[in-house]
């Protein structure tokens, strides 16, 4: 039965996604819910709310409102936040509850804006999806509200798309990425989003190329392909090679990073060539780490499976979009795999029968906390280290 | 007291240190039982997350709906269906099985009674519902008092034991050296039952034969009033107290509850507690005290008691004014007009003060807000009660003022869950 989820648990939603793309950038947000939601942002998927909070709110939604489809009552809540915090924008989001009444939060939020002057966005998020959806639909949402053309180009200047803690935690990944890109004469124009403003962002069409480094940047990427004439790269890069390879592609400008081929000495076929590897993660990350695999340790078989978003255009051909625990569980139960990789909750999905190794790699959309605070580097050479343990 | 308007209808804030056991730790202290929560991924987040911290997610499953299944009014069948490929699954079969709905399910008018009985005659294991509808918060059962009723609506009996006693609302049990043992023991009661010590479903069901109900907390007050109904068990309700008078008053109903005619001496109870509350106040002196509704449910009664002791409280934090709280709340007004009364939730405390405040916070939500490193841990009372409470209480005062911990730490430690 696909629905049911006996062992792991349900993974970071839509909201958490918005509201984690966003937290950086000044806005004010606020979760349409009663409680639970916000709390599963704050508490849950948001590695930066104890030491660095943001204007996120949840609206403290009650059973009479919901009947009654009383929207004015959160946009009161709404308007007299914002006369106090001064937020550089304003998102009203939604959670399950504003689903079933069919809140519209667009038209919401064009009632905040027409009341507080405060450019506002509205979100239908409604917690039945995940938060590579949520990341995206913020990402497209900033994009056609603020993203201002720019016919020059500043030479050598690149966006990150789709940094969050959701995939790359509060470590030094980042940072990590953007030091690899200094050090190879590449500024890094906006951080799509963290370590940037809204004012950075706003200026995103000035830089020559994108590097999208989760699934949840590709739809902004071919957006501003199509609207900015901005191409784009798609990878992390993971490992020395990968850091080649990423760089190798900005040179070239070419679209993905992981099809620039690493001249790399193939060495006799070993018993670890021959391993069957599988990576359950976030795509773009996974498919980095597959070439990492194939580049350094000549590694030709790994299958990338994944819960969240699936794109065709840069999955391989065996790629496995999951869909539900049973599914993999079924999976695992064919013991296939000599290695996986991923996220320390699914190792419990190994049957005992099972020889197969497994690499932990914390993903904080899957473990939360649990884990967040051991969340490796993954960017350059510290892959390594994960892989040695 | 200072003035303002104290719980204005804004959007609400969500600190770090807000939240305690959450639905399913809660339900889990019913033993060898399973929790199957029926909703949308979302709503399941932070109690899966939270269960694995507490050791707990083995017993608990989720079938996830979507808007296909509320749309088709397929839902209910989906329950059913859940329910059986779960129990295939399970090695080890429960003695009972809660179906948690969320908010959603206000909106739908799901027949759960209907479901039940499909449930009940079908395996042989008591199923219940239980609801996780913060939706609710505002009504007269919100989702802590209606997991309570929950709970206790899972006991059988006739409430005719009367050297049994239960004590409801609390979530650990209280200290053994509590003095109510004793003064329970004088009156003729020698079993005091806590759901926490019950090690089978069976030994839990079996605290519907108890003659009494003790009510610790505000939210088991629906559970007793119904046990009442259902077991014709007598309770009193005594939400936890550290002010002297009142624990007095309290002694008083539960004598007049279970034996009248016994007189029990708790004058040296009493003088202990005096001189500890005397000790840690000449240890703490003029020290700031600032008190959260997170550690306590009767956080103006405690401001009261600290200031009728002669300690330095400077603010409460809270989020309203419950029934048995007016009376502390007007004296407060009366008699501490300096003492301000905070909104631990309004969207002004995502303002945290700058600098690292001097003060003694009850409660981390207080702790959080005010940087403060002398924090007494605890979350709605846990196992306080009494004068032994209060003693308690002064320990742990004095403990961290004497000695600052990082609250981030004792914070993840915990694992709050919202």
């Amino acid at each position: 039965m696909r629905k049911l989820c006996i062992k792991l648990p349900p993974f970071a939603p839509d909201y958490s996604g918005v509201c984690s793309a966003l937290y950086e950038l000044g806005g004010m947000s606020v979760i349409h819910d009663a409680s639970g939601c916000t709390g599963n942002y704050t508490g849950f998927d948001e590695p930066r709310w104890y030491d660095n909070q943001k204007f996120v709110f949840c609206s403290g939604l009650r059973e009479l409102d919901a009947v009654l489809g009383d929207d004015q009552k959160l946009i009161h809540k709404v308007m007299m936040a914002a006369e106090d915090l001064k937020p550089e924008f304003i998102t009203v989001l939604g959670s399950p509850v504003p689903m079933i009444i069919g809140s519209d939060f667009t038209g919401i939020a064009t009632e905040i804006e027409n009341m507080t002057n405060i450019p506002s966005l509205g979100f239908g998020t409604t917690g039945l999806n995940y938060y590579d959806m949520g990341i995206s639909q913020a990402y497209m949402q900033l994009a056609k509200r603020f993203v201002k053309a720019c016919e020059v180009k500043e030479e050598k200047t690149v966006n990150i798309l789709g940094a969050t803690p959701l995939d790359f935690s509060v470590n030094e990944n980042i940072t990590d990425l953007i030091a690899l890109l200094e050090r190879n004469g590449y500024k890094v124009n906006a951080s799509w989003s963290m370590h940037s403003t809204l004012e950075a962002i706003k200026e995103t069409a000035k830089a020559e190329m994108n590097i999208v480094i989760s699934v949840a940047g590709l739809e902004l990427a071919r957006y501003l392909e199509k609207h900015h004439q901005m191409p784009y790269v798609v990878g992390v890069p993971v490992g020395k090679s990968g850091e080649t390879r990423l760089i190798e592609a900005l040179k070239a400008g070419q679209r993905a990073a992981n099809e620039v081929t690493n001249q790399v000495e193939v060495e006799e076929e070993t018993s670890d060539t021959q391993k069957r590897v599988l990576i359950i993660g976030e795509q773009v990350l996974s498919n980095s780490l597959r070439a990492y695999l194939k580049d350094e340790h000549h590694m030709e078989n790994v299958d990338v499976a994944t819960f969240f978003k699936l794109d065709k255009e840069i999955a391989g051909q065996e790629d496995i979009d999951l869909n539900s625990e049973l599914q993999l569980i079924k999976l695992l139960k064919l013991d296939t795999y000599d290695v996986i990789i991923g996220d320390p909750l699914f190792k419990q999905l190994i049957p005992s029968y099972s020889k197969a190794e497994f690499i932990g790699l914390p993903h904080v959309a899957v473990s939360s906390r649990l884990y967040w605070h051991n969340s490796p580097r993954v960017m350059g050479e510290h892959i390594d280290e994960v892989m040695k343990k | 007291m200072k003035k303002n308007n104290l719980f204005p209808n804004t959007v609400h804030y969500c600190s770090p240190a807000h939240g305690g056991w959450g639905v399913v730790r809660v339900g889990m202290l019913v033993p060898e039982s399973y929790q199957l929560f029926v909703c949308p991924s979302a709503c399941g987040r932070h109690g899966a997350l939270g269960a694995i911290e507490h050791g707990n997610k083995g017993r608990l499953s989720y079938l996830y709906i979507d808007e296909a299944d509320i749309v088709s009014g397929s839902y209910e069948n989906l329950i059913l269906e859940g329910v059986e490929v779960l129990l295939e699954a399970l090695e080890e079969q429960p003695k009972a099985m809660f179906i948690f709905v969320s908010c959603l399910d206000d909106l739908l008018g799901t027949d759960h009674v209907a479901i039940l009985d499909v449930l009940n005659n079908k395996y042989p294991i008591k199923f219940q519902v239980g609801h996780m509808n913060p939706i609710t918060n505002d009504s007269k059962t919100p989702p802590p008092v209606t997991l309570q009723r929950s709970i206790y609506e899972l006991v059988e009996g006739k409430g005719e034991k009367a050297e049994a006693l239960n004590l409801l609302g609390n979530f650990v049990p209280l200290d053994e050296n509590n003095e109510l043992f004793d003064v329970l023991s004088q009156l003729g009661v020698t079993e005091v039952k806590h759901i926490s010590q019950q090690k089978t479903f069976k030994a839990f069901e079996e605290m519907g034969e108890s003659k009494y109900n003790l009510v610790l907390r505000p939210e088991a007050k629906v559970a007793a009033e119904d046990m009442k109904r259902r077991h014709k068990i007598n309770h009193r309700f005594l939400p936890v107290s550290y002010d002297m008078e009142i624990v007095a008053e309290q002694y008083k109903e539960i004598i007049e509850l279970i034996n009248k005619d016994v007189n029990i001496d708790l004058t040296k109870v009493q003088e202990e507690t005096r001189a500890q509350i005397e000790k840690a106040r000449e240890v703490i002196g003029d020290f700031p005290i600032v008190i959260g509704h997170s550690a306590v449910c009767r956080p103006y009664n405690l401001a009261k008691a600290l200031i009728s002791y002669g300690f330095n409280v400077q603010r409460v934090y809270a989020e309203e004014v419950a029934a048995f709280e007016k009376e502390s709340y007007e004296w407060l007004k009366e008699n501490a007009p300096g003492v301000e009364i905070i909104s631990a939730t309004n969207h002004n405390r995502i303002n945290r003060v700058e600098e690292e405040q001097d003060c003694i916070a009850i409660g981390y939500n207080a702790a959080y807000i005010e940087k403060s490193k002398h924090v007494v841990d605890l979350i709605q009372d846990e196992y306080m009660f009494g004068y032994n409470g209060i003693v308690k209480l002064m320990e742990k005062m004095t403990q961290c003022y004497l000695e600052p911990m990082a609250l981030k730490e004792m914070i993840e430690k915990y694992g709050l869950v919202v």
